[in-house]
C-alpha cells in the first residue's frame, strides 16, 4: 500500500510535465496532420517569402553583431567604473525584460522626426534626417535588449574574475585591457557560444518590434508575414507553413547549444578589496553614456506622468484590459511553475539513477525557448479553427505565454534544484522520504528565493507580451500592451503615455519589491 | 552478525570480491589505498550500489532485495550529510519524522539528543550558518536518534581539521559505548587516527578485503599489502 | 413598496437580457471616440430595443479576412466598411445574404442586391501647406518632386492602399508598374493602415500622405487649423463607396435588416460627415453645410467594382515595382 501511494505521489507530481509533453506533441502532430489535409489548390510558392525569410536573417546578423560588440565594450566600461555590481547587474536584468512596447514607443518619442532629439536640433538650427521607421530604428531597438543581454553575461565574468587573475595582473603590472585582449580573453568568451546564438535566435523571432517599427513591405520577417498571412489574407495555410519554416531554422540554429548544458547562474559580488577600476574619465563619460542609452526609453515616463487621466483609469476598457492581463499573466506563470518543478523532479531522477535521459528531458523543456510565438500561434488558431473555437482566446493566450517563460523558470533554477542532488537522494532513500515531501518541503524550500525572484521576473514578461495576442483578441479581450497599442494608433499619444508610464512603474515594483524583501530577511 | 558472501560489482579496473562475517559490534576500521572500494563496500551494505551477484545477511535478514530504508542501519559521508537551507532542527528529526513535525516531543528529541554531544546551538539556526564540526555533529545526532543498530562512516570527518577530527572521534566512541549493540564500520584512509578508536580493521586491497577477516593493526602491520599501503 | 422595488430589480436583468443582441465588425476607428460609431450606437438602440454591439478588426482591409478565414463562426450580424473594390470577392465567397432593400434614394448611383453604401470619399494626398509651399497637380509632377516624402498604406491591408492602387491603375493602365516605380524613391513609409499612416503624416514622419479629401475639414473644423489641405489632381480622383452587409449565418437577420434601412436614413447618415469624415451617402447639405464648404468634391474618376482577379492584379503591379 505504502509502494501505491509512493508510486502516485511520483505520477501526481510528474503530471503537468507528461501533459505538457502530450500538448507539444498534439500541437506538433497537428502541424503534420494539417499538411495531408492541405487542399488540392493550395500552392506555398517559397520563393514569394524568399525576401522576408532574407530579411529575418539579415535584421538577426546585424542586431546581433551590434549587441555583442556593444555588449562586450559596455561590460568593459560598466566593470571599470567601479559602480555598485549589484546595480549595474540588476539594471543590465531589467533593460532586458522590459516590454518591447515601452521601448519601441520611447524610441520613437526620443528619434521621430517629431521628437526630442528633433525639437533639439531644430533649437540648434541643424537639420534632422534620421527617420526611425526603418532597418536602422529595427535594429535599435532590437539590439537595445541584446545588448543588455550580452552585457550581463560579460559583466558577470569580469565580475567573477577568480582573484589570483586580478593578483597576477597586479603584480606583474599588466593593463587590464591588454589582459583582457590577451591573458583573459578566453575566460570571458568561455561560454560566450550559446549567448550568441540565443541573441541571434531573439533577434530572428522578434515580432512586436516589426509590428511596431516596420514602415516598408520589404522590412518584413517571417513572423510578421504570418501575422499577415493570418489577419489579412486569410490565408491560414501559408501562416502555419511559413511557422513550420521558421520552426525548422529556429531548430537547426538551436541544436548548435541544445547539448551545452553549462548554465551557472551564479553571480558572487566581490567583496574583497581584489577589483580593477579605472579613474580615467574616459571610463566615466563612457559610464553615463551608456546609462543614458539605456535610460532613453523611460525619457516617456517624463511625458506620461504630466498627463494623469483619472477617467482613462476607471473606464471599463481600460479595467478589463489589466484585469485580462493580470489573469493571462497569473494563470501563465502557474503553468510555467507547476511544469518546471515537474520537469526538474523528472530530471534530477534520471540524473540519480545515472541516466542519459536527463538530456532528454532538458532539450524537451529547452526547445521551446527556440519555438517562435507566432509559429505556435498559428498552429494554434489552425487547431482552435478545426474545433470550432471551441478554446477561448484567455486560454489560448496563456497557453502560449505559459510555453515561452517555463523554459527560462527551468533553466533559472536548474542548477540550484540539483545541487548537491547526489548526496540529498542517497539521505532521503535511506531516510524513506516520500516524493511529496521531498519536493514541497525540501526541494522548495531550497529554492525558495530564486523561485520568488524568477515568479517575479516572469510575470513582468509575461504581463508586457504584445505578440500572441495580437492574433488572439477582440474587442471584449484586451491586454494592458495591446490597449496601450490602440491607444497610439487612435492618436491618444498622452494617454498611451500616461498608461505605459503607470505600467512601467507598476513592473519595477513587480520586478524587485521581492529581492528587495528576500535580502531584509536575508 | 553481518555476513557478506561473494559480494561483487564492476569497479574502476577490478571487480570486488568481499567476503566476510562479521559477529561482533562495536567500531572496525575499513582501510585501504584511494579506490581500493572503501566507499564500495559501505554503499553495498547501505543499499545504494546493487551488486552484480552475492549475498549480504544482517542480523539473519537477507539484505539484497531490502530499500536501504529497511535496513536496520544508517550512513553518514564525507560531505553533504545536511540539507544545507534547513535548520538544526529540521535536520536532526527527518532521522524520525520525514514531515519535520514541528511539535513540543520533536522538539524535545532534538534538545536532548544535541546536549548528548555536547552541541549547544539554537535549533533554528539554518544549519550553513554552523561550523564544519558542528554540522558534522547534527547529522550524527539524526543517525542517534534513528536508534538503528548499524552505523555506517564513510569517511565523515577528512575534510575537518585535526583538532575537529579528534573531537568527533570520540563522539563515535561515546555513542557505541552507551549503545551496547551497536556495529559500527568507519572508513578512513588517516588510520592512525582509527587506531586511537578501535583495534579492529578491514584492509580493503584490489576490492578484496585481505584475510577475509577482522585483523589487528599487528595482524595487519605483517601484510605485505598493508606495508606498501603505509609506506 | 418593497416588493415593488425587489420585483422592479429582479425583473431589470431580465428585461436587459431579453434585449435582441445585433453584432457588427468593423474597422477600429469607425468606432473610436470620436469616430460615428457611438453616437450611431445610441440613435439605433433608441428605436430599436437591442444592444448593438460592435467588434472591430486591425484595419478595413482585415474585415473580410476575418469573416473568410472564421466563416462567421464568432457570429456576427453586419460586416460594415467593405470597400466597394472588394464587393466582388465578397459575393464569390458566398457569405452574404441580399438586403431587400427595394429602393435607393441616395446622392450616388448604387445598384447592389447584397451590400447597402452608408459612405464615400474621394482618395487624395494631404500636405500641410507651411511646410509645402508648391503642391504638385497631377500625378506626373508627383513622382518627378524627389523633394517630397511620401506615406501612403500597403494595398494587401488597407482599403486606402488599395485605393491608391486602384487609382494610379486607372490612370496608367498598362505603365502603371513604371509610374510605381518611380514613385517608390519617395514613399517614405509603407503603413498597414490609414490611421497609423495618417498619425506618422501628423507627426512629420512625411511631407505629404495618403488619405481622403475630406481629411482637411477635420482640422479646420474640429481643430480650427487651416495648414492641412489636399492635393487636386488634374488626372481626377478615384473614388471609394464603403459598403455593410447582412452575413448569411447571422444570428438576427431581421434586425440586421432594420439595422441597414436605419442606415439609409438621416438618424445614421448625420453622424458621418463629422464622425467619419467622409460624404454621406444621402444629401444632407442643408444640415451639414459646413462640412460640405470645408470639404469641396473634387474631379471624379469612373466608379468600377473589380473582381477578385482584377483587384489582385493592381497589388501585383505595385509589388512588381517593389523588386527593382
Amino acid at each position: 500500500m505504502n509502494k501505491f501511494i509512493r508510486y502516485m505521489e511520483a505520477y501526481s507530481i510528474r503530471l503537468p510535465y507528461i501533459l505538457y509533453i502530450g500538448t507539444f506533441f498534439f500541437i506538433f502532430i497537428s502541424g503534420i496532420f494539417f499538411f495531408i489535409q492541405a487542399p488540392d489548390n493550395f500552392n506555398f510558392i517559397i520563393l514569394n517569402y524568399s525576401n522576408a525569410i532574407f530579411f529575418t536573417f539579415l535584421q538577426a546578423i546585424v542586431a546581433t553583431f551590434f549587441s555583442s560588440l556593444l555588449g562586450f565594450i559596455f561590460s568593459l566600461i560598466l566593470y571599470l567604473s567601479g559602480k555598485s555590481q549589484r546595480l549595474i547587474s540588476a539594471f543590465l536584468n531589467f533593460c532586458f525584460i522590459l516590454p518591447v512596447i515601452f521601448v519601441s514607443f520611447g524610441v520613437i518619442f526620443f528619434y521621430s522626426s517629431n521628437g526630442v532629439l528633433s525639437k533639439l536640433f531644430s533649437l540648434l538650427s541643424l537639420d534632422y534626417e534620421l527617420k526611425i521607421f526603418s532597418f536602422i530604428g529595427i535594429i535599435y531597438v532590437t539590439s537595445y535588449f541584446n545588448i543588455a543581454f550580452n552585457a550581463n553575461f560579460f559583466f558577470r565574468k569580469l565580475v567573477n574574475l577568480p582573484e589570483n587573475y586580478i593578483k597576477l595582473l597586479k603584480s606583474n603590472d599588466i593593463p587590464f585591457l591588454t589582459a583582457v585582449r590577451l591573458q583573459i580573453r578566453k575566460y570571458l568568451f568561455q561560454g560566450y557560444r550559446s549567448i550568441l546564438i540565443l541573441t541571434i535566435i531573439f533577434c530572428a523571432s522578434n515580432f512586436t518590434i516589426l509590428y511596431l517599427l516596420s514602415g516598408s513591405p520589404h522590412l518584413v520577417t517571417i513572423e510578421l508575414s504570418i501575422y499577415q498571412s493570418i489577419i489579412f489574407n486569410a490565408d491560414l495555410y501559408s501562416g502555419i507553413t511559413l511557422g513550420i519554416i521558421q520552426l525548422i531554422l529556429m531548430l537547426v540554429l538551436a541544436s548548435l547549444i541544445m547539448f551545452n548544458q553549462n548554465y551557472d547562474q551564479s553571480l558572487n559580488f566581490s567583496k574583497s578589496c581584489m577589483r580593477i577600476f579605472s579613474k580615467s574619465s574616459f571610463i566615466s563619460i563612457g559610464f553615463y553614456l551608456i546609462l543614458f542609452y539605456f535610460l532613453i526609453p523611460f525619457l516617456i515616463l517624463i511625458k506620461g506622468l504630466f498627463n494623469f487621466n483619472l477617467q482613462l483609469v476607471l473606464s471599463p476598457s481600460f479595467i478589463n484590459s489589466i484585469f485580462n492581463s493580470f489573469m493571462i499573466s497569473f494563470v501563465s506563470v502557474s503553468f510555467a511553475v507547476s511544469i518546471s518543478l515537474s520537469t526538474l523532479f523528472i530530471y534530477r531522477s534520471f540524473l540519480e539513477r545515472n541516466s542519459r535521459l536527463h538530456k532528454l528531458i532538458f532539450i524537451s523543456i529547452t526547445i521551446l525557448l527556440f519555438i517562435p510565438s507566432l509559429s505556435l500561434s498559428s498552429i494554434i488558431f489552425y487547431l482552435n479553427f478545426n474545433l470550432n473555437f471551441i478554446l477561448s482566446n484567455f486560454f489560448i493566450v496563456s497557453l502560449i505565454n505559459s510555453f515561452f517563460i517555463t523554459p527560462i523558470v527551468f533553466v533559472f533554477l536548474s542548477s540550484k534544484f540539483i545541487h548537491n542532488y547526489f548526496y540529498e537522494y542517497k539521505h532521503c532513500v535511506l531516510l524513506n522520504i516520500s516524493p511529496m515531501i521531498r519536493i514541497f518541503k525540501i526541494d522548495i524550500p531550497k529554492i525558495k528565493n530564486e523561485l520568488i525572484l524568477i515568479i517575479s521576473a516572469i510575470f513582468v514578461l509575461s504581463l508586457g507580451d504584445l505578440t500572441s495576442v495580437t492574433i488572439f483578441n477582440d474587442s471584449s479581450f484586451r491586454t494592458i500592451p495591446l490597449f496601450i497599442s490602440q491607444l497610439y494608433n487612435n492618436y491618444k499619444y498622452d494617454d498611451a503615455f500616461f498608461i505605459l508610464s503607470l505600467f512601467i512603474i507598476f513592473l519595477f515594483f513587480v520586478m524587485y519589491m521581492p529581492s528587495r524583501l528576500l535580502k531584509i530577511n536575508a | 552478525m553481518l555476513k557478506l558472501n561473494n559480494l561483487s560489482c564492476s569497479f574502476d579496473s577490478f571487480n570486488t570480491n568481499f567476503n566476510i562475517e562479521i559477529a561482533h559490534t562495536g567500531i572496525i576500521g575499513v582501510v585501504g589505498r584511494s579506490g581500493s572500494g572503501k566507499s564500495t563496500l559501505l554503499n553495498l551494505i547501505a543499499g545504494f550500489i546493487q551488486p552484480q551477484s552475492g549475498e549480504i545477511f544482517y542480523q539473519n535478514s537477507f539484505l539484497n532485495d531490502l530499500e536501504p530504508s529497511q535496513r536496520d542501519l544508517s550512513i553518514l559521508f564525507q560531505n553533504y550529510n545536511n540539507f544545507d537551507h534547513l535548520n538544526v532542527f529540521e535536520n536532526v528529526i527527518l532521522g524520525i519524522d520525514p514531515q519535520m513535525k514541528k511539535t513540543p516531543s520533536n522538539y524535545k528529541i532534538t534538545r536532548d539528543i544535541l546536549k548528548k554531544l555536547s552541541l549547544d546551538i539554537d535549533i533554528d539556526t539554518p544549519v550553513n550558518l554552523l561550523s564544519g564540526g558542528e554540522q558534522q555533529r547534527v547529522s550524527i545526532a539524526r543517525c542517534l536518534i534513528r536508534n538503528k543498530s548499524m552505523l555506517l562512516l564513510d569517511e565523515p570527518f577528512n575534510s575537518l581539521d585535526p583538532g575537529l577530527r579528534r573531537g568527533l572521534y570520540e563522539d563515535v566512541l561515546m555513542m557505541t559505548k552507551k549503545t551496547p549493540n551497536l556495529l559500527t564500520l568507519i572508513s578512513s584512509h588517516l588510520i592512525d587516527e582509527l587506531r586511537k578508536i578501535t583495534n579492529a580493521f578491514i584492509f580493503l586491497h584490489q576490492g578484496k578485503i585481505i584475510g577475509n577477516k577482522i585483523l589487528s593493526f599487528k595482524e595487519l602491520s605483517t601484510n605485505k599489502f598493508f606495508k606498501e599501503y603505509l609506506k | 413598496m418593497n416588493l415593488k422595488l425587489l420585483s422592479i430589480i429582479l425583473f431589470l436583468p431580465i428585461q436587459v437580457l431579453a434585449k435582441e443582441e445585433l453584432k457588427v465588425l468593423t474597422y477600429g476607428s469607425f468606432v473610436s471616440d470620436w469616430g460615428p460609431g457611438p453616437n450611431i450606437e445610441k440613435e439605433f438602440e433608441s428605436i430599436c430595443n437591442c444592444n448593438l454591439i460592435w467588434n472591430t478588426a486591425k484595419s478595413s482591409g482585415a474585415l473580410l479576412s476575418r469573416i473568410k478565414l472564421t466563416k462567421n463562426n464568432e457570429g456576427y450580424d453586419i460586416l460594415l466598411g467593405l470597400d466597394d473594390s472588394l464587393i466582388k470577392e465578397a459575393e464569390e465567397n458566398d457569405l452574404f445574404l441580399e438586403h431587400k432593400i427595394k429602393e435607393f434614394n441616395l446622392d450616388i448611383d448604387w445598384d447592389n442586391k447584397f451590400f447597402t453604401p452608408f459612405d464615400y470619399g474621394y482618395f487624395s494626398f494631404i500636405y500641410d501647406q507651411t511646410k509645402l509651399s508648391s503642391p504638385p497637380q497631377s500625378f506626373d509632377e508627383l513622382a518627378s518632386r524627389n523633394d517630397i516624402s511620401l506615406i501612403i498604406m500597403d494595398p494587401r491591408y488597407s482599403t486606402p492602399g488599395l485605393g491608391l492602387a486602384k487609382w494610379i491603375n486607372q490612370i496608367y493602365q498598362e505603365d502603371t508598374v513604371e509610374y510605381w516605380k518611380s514613385l517608390q524613391d519617395q514613399i517614405v513609409i509603407t503603413s498597414k493602415s490609414w490611421s497609423d499612416g495618417y498619425g506618422l503624416f501628423l507627426e512629420g514622419e512625411s511631407d505629404v500622405v495618403l488619405s481622403y479629401t475630406t481629411s482637411p475639414a477635420y482640422h479646420s473644423l474640429i481643430e480650427d487649423n487651416s495648414n492641412y489641405q489636399a492635393l487636386n489632381m488634374i488626372e481626377g480622383h478615384a473614388i471609394q463607396i464603403e459598403v455593410m452587409g447582412i452575413l448569411k449565418n447571422a444570428n438576427n437577420i431581421e434586425l440586421a435588416r432594420n439595422f441597414l434601412e436605419f442606415s439609409l436614413s438621416e438618424n445614421f447618415q448625420q453622424y458621418i460627415p463629422q464622425g467619419n469624415w467622409m460624404y454621406p451617402v444621402i444629401d444632407l447639405q442643408n444640415s451639414q453645410s459646413d462640412f460640405y464648404s470645408a470639404a469641396p468634391k473634387p474631379k471624379s474618376l469612373e466608379q468600377i467594382f473589380p473582381s477578385f482577379s482584377e483587384k489582385e492584379s493592381w497589388i501585383l503591379n505595385w509589388a512588381a515595382s517593389l523588386n527593382e
